[in-house]
């Protein structure tokens, strides 16, 4: 297939790729170069983006092709980066963290590795869960490892606000603020009885 | 939107009939082997794995809730006829026929009912699913010949503003419209004024028709006047859709006759949509 559009950097449209036939003549194509984000047309497009999503319910959907038309750099994740983050912010074993997202272990690695097959009750639980772990993440300076399931605040602990039904984000906030607090506590504290064993057995 | 037999140099470049249905079970690799092997036999050969994104937005709609996406990996069964001129696609909720060389309704319409025929046997759920939707439209690629210009072709209702006021290069215009021609049924037509770049066609698709993707694109056949091409130019998109709006399961003998209908409103719409200049030009 002979390309024959010139669309370079500063391309106005999306430009219509061309093929060459067998007897040398010229065909257009369905297929097509996407505008460059310095093109006039990505900006139509955004707008066009915009306007729509001012008319959308507060759930909405949209197909994208593969390689996106659009300069706009929307964040999404997939079920095994919900996964990963989870593990990496709160430090719970995968049996732990398939309570969290309330479905078995086995569900849990099935996630990751066949994402088509996922519910969409499941799929709602993972945006619930990330959303929070991202929350967790600006909070905790690292994973909290074994405190997640023994350090209690008002009477719970962080991997049992993780596990309910109905996640309560303030609640949930709120302990790992304090949570964060203890454990620079204790790290301080380690630091300081680690200067005194320091001194203590210093020679001359 | 045209019969070949009627204008020897028709504008029509893409026609797509889509039937959208209730999201299926995830397909059997058995089922699209048959599907493969019953489509290779009508002429659908080459099959393309292929797939597209979903992204889902939801907002944020008070202070305890998050804004948040997710995206999913939808498969796309393509199986394509000789020259890349047609092909079907297959998705878990819809299923298109597109063609670039469109030969006439009749002969059109006979090639989708061979294939709903044969997909209730290879797929069997799908007769389990609900329709949601059906759509029928053309894509007319409106290139003024030398001693022609765009507005000389179409409809003036069609085009946008010209605005003399203005001192400005045209770079882009676009109209819409949208009527209501029946209980469930909307008929809406777009035209797009394009410019071309380097004396070649650019866009020559509606943004949701365009593939991004190689090898599921399909082959245009072009006109000589087609290229070089140094004026602007015109898209014609006019969509004839019937919403199903009490679901009922899908039911492929009913589909062929609710195409019959899209097309013939379509079809007059077409006619009265180009000038007596533009029938000359293209007989």
């Amino acid at each position: 297939m002979q390309l024959m559009t010139t669309s370079g950097p500063q391309a106005l449209m999306p430009a219509c790729v061309f093929d060459t036939t067998s007897d040398g003549s010229l065909n257009l194509s369905s297929v097509h170069q996407p505008a460059s984000e310095l093109s006039f047309y990505s900006d139509i497009f955004n707008i066009g983006r915009d306007f729509c999503a001012t008319l959308l319910t507060p759930k909405a959907s949209s197909l994208l092709a593969l390689h996106e038309m659009t300069t706009e750099k929307a964040y999404v994740f997939s079920a095994d980066q919900v996964v990963t983050l989870a593990k990496q912010v709160t430090g719970l074993s995968i049996k732990d963290l398939a309570a969290v997202f309330e479905v078995t272990r086995q569900t849990l690695y099935n996630f990751r590795k066949f994402e088509d097959r996922i519910a969409e009750r499941n799929w709602a639980r993972l945006e619930a869960v990330n959303d929070v772990i991202k929350m967790l993440s600006d909070i905790l300076p690292m994973s909290p490892g074994s405190l997640c399931k023994h350090y209690v605040y008002e009477g719970q602990t962080l991997y049992s606000l993780l596990c309910e039904k109905e996640l309560n984000p303030s609640k949930i906030k709120n302990l790992a603020e304090s949570l964060a607090t203890h454990k620079s506590l204790a790290v301080r504290d380690q630091q300081y009885h680690q200067t005194s064993i320091d001194q203590l057995t210093r020679h001359g | 939107m045209s019969a070949p037999t009627l204008l020897s140099q028709s504008p029509l470049i893409h026609v797509v009939a889509q039937i959208d249905f209730s999201e299926l079970p995830k397909f059997d690799a058995n089922d699209i082997d048959q599907l493969h092997s019953s489509l290779f036999d009508i002429g659908f050969p080459e099959r393309v794995n292929s797939s597209i994104e979903e992204v889902e937005w939801a907002f944020k709609t008070s202070d305890t809730e998050f804004s948040h996406q997710k995206k999913r990996k939808l498969h796309r069964y393509i199986f394509k006829g000789p020259g890349q001129y047609r092909l079907i696609e297959l998705r878990c909720d819809c299923l298109l026929f597109k063609v670039t060389d469109y030969l006439g309704h009749d002969d059109f319409l006979a090639e989708l009912d061979k294939i709903l025929e044969l997909l209730p046997v290879t797929i069997p759920s799908i007769t389990k699913a609900l329709l949601h939707r059906l759509s029928l439209r053309y894509i007319d690629l409106i290139v003024p010949k030398e001693d022609e210009k765009l507005h000389e072709l179409v409809d003036s209702s069609l085009l946008p503003p010209s605005l003399p006021g203005v001192d400005g290069t045209p770079l882009f215009g676009s109209t819409m419209k949208v009527l209501k021609t029946g209980k469930d049924r909307h008929f809406q037509i777009a035209f797009e004024e394009v410019q071309p770049q380097n004396q070649q066609l650019t866009k020559v698709l509606p943004d949701d028709l365009i593939e991004h993707s190689k090898e599921c694109g399909l082959s245009i056949a072009t006109q000589q006047h087609w290229h070089p091409i140094n004026k602007t130019y015109g898209l014609l998109d006019i969509n004839h859709v019937y919403l199903a709006s009490d679901k009922p399961p899908v039911n492929t003998s009913s589909i062929s006759k609710i195409f019959q209908e899209l097309h013939e409103t379509t079809s007059t719409a077409f006619w009265k949509l180009i000038t007596e200049k533009a029938k000359q030009s293209w007989k």
